[in-house]
């Protein structure tokens, strides 16, 4: 268990980690447990459950892709970003994730 | 094979990394129309077997591979390097098939000491490519190497590398003249992504060179493994110790404790069994206790 101290780290990054890796479980647990399928329903029925299952793991990935690119492009500063070089050390989210994480 | 407990930052991070670059890479190279994968889909194709391999594990504090950054790292390989129009792309299998990921096993003239079956030397490397270079195709290894920083003399570093001796060896066996690796450096790093790309060289001495060393050194450890069974009480003959920086190099080795040790036996809790397979991508898996 980390004990990084999350004091000055801003709340909107720490609710971005958070719902991240909110987000990764949820995708973990529905991809282990692969599409429903029930026998007591007809081929239709479950080649549509099957199709919202795929489709609510594409929005899973899309949003913690828009989650990581916000992170990411932080991370960099705005030197990445395209802007000017930043005065200030870029942030380090290294320790902010394991703390969240922890 | 006993392995220290906790997993290795840099092991996960790579394997992690690997599993989605492997899985853009196809989304590429499977495709009809390769030049029309948007980054987006490339992205999209490797973010779920990333994450596959990543799990719920969380970076030691202070390192600069977490999740965000190893991503990162992937995806600014996939800017510096797209798979479709990159001068280094997959070599075309009999079949059609990109070679991607490749396998091998390839039975030795040297007899396991308890099965007597052949032992093999197994392996799999990330891709087998051809760069396209001014003088023409030049079919190479291709495997990536995570870091943390690409120093000046970062190239030379796989000059001597068995690994890609032996990967190259393993490719000759199966009939596909080849003597170049191509290693693809990716430096995660916490504020910027940074790659590079070393082409290197191996003549046929050297790989017959290492063909007989690694015959010896297997055959070594079979003659070792017969003499521990005759004489158990001469372990120490047997597995001699180091003694030497090996001891202190690339972080310190992790049976230190055990050398030290009047009696090892106590500390082997400290440790887990786990077997090794080198086909899998996973090749690290612990073997469930009785």
């Amino acid at each position: 268990m980390s004990n990084t101290s999350t004091a000055g780290m801003s709340p909107q990054f720490l609710d971005l980690n958070v719902r991240l890796k909110q987000l990764q479980s949820e995708q973990l647990l529905m991809d282990q447990q692969g599409p429903p399928y029930n026998p007591q329903l007809s081929d239709q029925e479950n080649a549509l459950a099957a199709q919202t299952f795929h489709e609510k793991m594409r929005q899973l990935m899309k949003e913690q892709l828009s989650i990581y690119a916000t992170l990411r492009k932080t991370a960099a500063g705005p030197a990445k970003a395209g802007g000017k070089r930043a005065k200030k050390a870029p942030l380090d989210l290294s320790a902010l994730e394991d703390s969240v994480f922890s | 094979m006993l392995y220290p407990m906790g997993i290795s930052v840099h092991l996960h991070a790579g394997g992690a990394l690997a599993a989605g670059l492997e899985a853009a890479r196809r989304r590429v190279f499977l495709d009809p129309e390769p030049l029309k994968v948007t980054h987006e889909q490339m992205l999209h194709a490797a973010y779920l077997p990333f994450l596959r391999h990543w799990g719920d594990y969380v970076a030691p504090e202070g390192s600069s591979k977490s999740f965000v950054h190893t991503f990162a790292a992937l995806e600014h390989y996939l800017l510096q390097y797209p798979p479709a129009t990159d001068s280094l792309q997959p070599y075309i299998r009999p079949d059609g098939s990109p070679a991607v990921e490749y396998k091998f096993a390839i039975p030795l003239d040297i007899a396991h000491p308890t099965t007597g079956d052949p032992i093999l030397f197994a392996g799999r490397f990330d891709m087998v490519g051809e760069l396209n270079t001014p003088t023409g195709k030049i079919i190479c290894v291709v495997d990536e190497k995570t870091t943390g920083s690409l120093g000046f003399d970062w190239a030379s570093k796989w000059d001597l590398r068995g690994q890609f001796l032996g990967y190259i060896w393993a490719l000759r066996q199966h009939g596909i003249n080849v003597r170049h690796a191509c290693i693809n450096g990716l430096a995660i790093l916490k504020t910027k992504d940074e790659c590079r790309r070393a082409l290197v060289m191996y003549p046929d001495y050297l790989i017959e060179r290492w063909a007989n060393q690694m015959h010896r050194d297997i055959q070594d450890m079979v003659h070792a493994w017969k003499e521990y069974q005759d004489y158990p009480h001469l372990v120490d003959y047997t597995y001699p110790y180091n003694f030497a920086d090996s001891c202190e190099s690339y972080g310190g080795c992790a049976f230190v404790t055990l050398c030290q040790a009047k009696d090892p036996e106590p500390f082997l809790s400290n440790y887990v069994h786990y077997r090794f397979n080198p086909l899998e991508v996973q090749p690290i898996k612990e073997v469930e206790k009785p």
